[in-house]
């Protein structure tokens, strides 16, 4: 449940368009309880497949369609920067005010991303656990098989966006470095601190990394094949222990 | 509680196709598991949803002839069995004729004279709740806390996403498109060149021509992306620029003009509103307020926006590193499955030769490669599949003596 329980804060923090598109964590593991263990029959497994499957192609088209959202803008995004410098004299009170909202814009657009990237992975989590809930319920070895196909689905495999968000770093340092040499001369007016980090994609993020320490902290189950803790000593605003790991993170 | 269902219940209930599903694959599919069933080509993607070695047995085949999804009858060899019941997970691109998941077909479902349920509804409602399982005998069928649940569950996104459409140059062009790449990277290109395959679509089984193969969904890359843009500048910018126009400059196969169409609506939507999405308009809204002159705030903001950097780079530092070692541990287990099944086989060919002191270890310690993977007694149970495994290999080589054998059982734990 504690998956569970961390899934759903995510998709409470999460970007709002977005809520429904996560895994039916909760339902799933209802139905897989409801499915017979001493006689799973092969009707019942079907269905439960079908159900897989459609929720990976939830999974899919929310993912493609994002990532292709997210090359479009990236580029105008760029557009827009090399345009910056075009546009305006360093010294014009827009451009201080056209450069605030650019920065904003690239740091939020690159926390949507990094957000798809999560949205891949804890779908992709959901899935493993379920999965294995039914396997050990039904004994069945469902979960090998189907695990290897998810690992090919589209919504996994998360490389181009993983590149776009590298890329957008690289965009950024630019602009960051020339903010401080403008900061004098800055002209924005007070925002206050909600609309500066974006809210829920801050948020998300936050959760989504809790989420993360939380999982590998070393559950009941956990053992040679679980995913090491994850030590995040730096974030200590994040409020989670962080515990020895005895198999460092590289 | 659902009634106990033969396979023989379990077929395809449409009876416009039973016909001709009864002649095709599918009733071979119900004599050998694991035919030689291999995916249509992908045109002109870059991705195929199934394994194409694996069996497919698809719905997507069976859906070729209608397009409603059917129940594919599913062969139990044990764990095989897993691998047939996958369906295609195939979905077609949102952009061909906006053929929606007709409404009319899914009371054309639900108005079949059903015994049993058909699963496909299971999907139906899925995408469209509750409300779709009109009819009672489904209702009546299906257990009611199942009902519940499915009631619950998320509507599949159907913004016309998963469309069911016909695409002839979808069919026509399968082979040719194993030319294409219109994807981005897979591990096996490093290049990102356009014109060359990515597909993983393998056994290119030229999808048989009657088969309406869903357009698979169209995944855009940087080059192409740049590409249309380039396309579209000649043609004079987003406004001017017509989809025709874009798909014809841009020269890539087995694009179409649907993808192209939306593609420049999400376009046109990018440029004249510049990262906007319904949160960020109240932002840029604040732009036009700019006015006060107040450097500590700026910098407050800088350092703000420093901060969010950090926790995001940070998520993506974890998320790549956890990818990794998910992909790592589902090496893991394949390789110890594959173990686990040359053993048995090694069993059943002991038995074969009649081995007469064949002693299995006491029921305690069945072990699969499930159980190996099992995070519970990971350690011990490799431990102790490697010991059998030493065992085994002294053993064998004399044949009076106790066959060292595991049986990989697995014992169902459920309540």
């Amino acid at each position: 449940m504690k998956f569970g329980k961390r899934l759903k804060k995510q998709i409470d923090d999460t970007i709002p368009e977005w809520k429904d598109k996560f895994l039916s964590y909760k339902n799933l593991k209802k139905l897989v309880r409801f499915i017979s263990a001493a006689h799973p029959s092969t009707k019942a497994e079907a269905q439960f497949v079908e159900l897989l499957n459609s929720e990976i192609e939830k999974f899919n088209s929310f993912f493609i369609e994002q990532e292709e959202e997210f090359i479009i803008r990236q580029r105008e995004l760029q557009d827009r920067i090399e345009k910056l410098g075009e546009r305006f004299e360093p010294s014009d009170a827009e451009y201080a005010a056209e450069m605030a909202q650019t920065r904003k814009d690239i740091v939020n657009f690159h926390g949507e991303m990094v957000l798809l990237i999560n949205y891949s992975n804890v779908n992709y989590t959901g899935l493993a656990k379920i999965l294995k809930k039914y396997d050990k319920r039904t004994g069945r070895l469902l979960r090998l098989p189907f695990i290897e196909i998810v690992l090919k689905q589209p919504f996994f495999t998360t490389e181009l966006i993983s590149k776009l968000v590298k890329k957008c770093e690289t965009m950024m340092d630019p602009i960051f470095s020339l903010a401080s040499a403008v900061e004098d001369q800055a002209e924005t007016k007070e925002m206050d601190s909600a609309a500066i980090a974006e809210p829920s994609i801050f948020k998300n993020t936050v959760a989504a990394l809790v989420t993360m320490q939380e999982l590998r902290k070393g559950s009941s189950t956990y053992g040679h094949f679980s995913l090491p803790p994850l030590n995040l000593p730096e974030f200590d605003f994040l409020q989670s222990p962080s515990l020895p790991s005895p198999i460092p993170i590289q | 509680m659902n009634s106990s269902l033969t396979l023989a219940n379990f077929l395809p209930v449409q009876k416009l196709n039973m016909n001709h599903l009864q002649n095709t694959q599918i009733s071979g599919l119900m004599s050998s598991p694991l035919p030689g069933i291999t995916t249509p080509v992908i045109p002109g993607n870059c991705y195929s949803n199934m394994q194409n070695s694996e069996s497919t047995f698809t719905q997507r085949e069976a859906r070729a002839n209608s397009t409603i999804p059917q129940v594919i009858p599913m062969c139990n060899s044990g764990s095989l069995a897993a691998t047939s019941l996958f369906s295609s997970g195939f979905y077609s691109s949102g952009y061909s004729p906006q053929i929606n998941w007709p409404g009319e077909s899914v009371q054309g479902v639900l108005g079949y004279d059903l015994d049993n349920i058909n699963s496909g509804k299971i999907q139906d409602i899925m995408k469209h709740g509750s409300d779709a399982v009109l009819n009672s005998d489904v209702a009546g069928l299906m257990d009611g806390s199942w009902r519940q649940i499915l009631d619950g569950m998320a509507v599949t996104d159907s913004q016309g996403k998963v469309a069911y459409s016909v695409s002839e140059e979808a069919t026509n062009t399968s082979d040719q498109n194993q030319q294409l790449s219109l994807c981005h990277v897979s591990k096996s290109n490093s290049n990102n060149n356009i014109n060359e395959i990515c597909c993983a679509a393998s056994p290119s089984s030229s999808s048989n021509a009657a088969i309406p193969a869903r357009p698979p969904r169209m995944r855009w890359t940087q080059e192409l992306h740049e590409r249309f843009v380039e396309a579209v500048n000649k043609l004079g910018g987003s406004e001017k620029a017509t989809p025709k126009g874009v798909l014809k400059l841009m020269n890539v196969d087995g694009l179409n003009i649907y993808h192209v169409k939306s593609h420049l609506q999400k376009y046109r939507t990018a440029r004249f509103r510049p990262e906007l999405s319904p949160e960020e308009e109240r932002k840029s809204a604040r732009l036009e307020d700019l006015q006060s002159l107040d450097p500590e705030k700026a910098n407050d903001i800088n350092e703000a926006l420093r901060a969010q950097m950090e926790v995001q780079k940070k998520l993506h530092e974890q998320l790549e590193h956890q990818r990794k070692l998910q992909l790592q541990m589902e090496e893991q287990c394949k390789y110890l499955q594959m173990i686990v099944e040359k053993q048995q086989q090694s069993i059943d060919q002991l038995k074969l030769n009649k081995c007469t002191n064949i002693k299995l270890p006491s029921s305690e310690k069945l072990l699969t490669s499930e159980n190996g993977c099992d995070e519970i007694n990971q350690v011990d149970a490799s431990e102790e599949m490697s010991r059998q495994i030493g065992q085994k290999h002294k053993t064998s080589e004399s044949d009076n003596s106790i066959c060292g054998a595991f049986s990989p059982m697995k014992r169902a734990r459920g309540d």
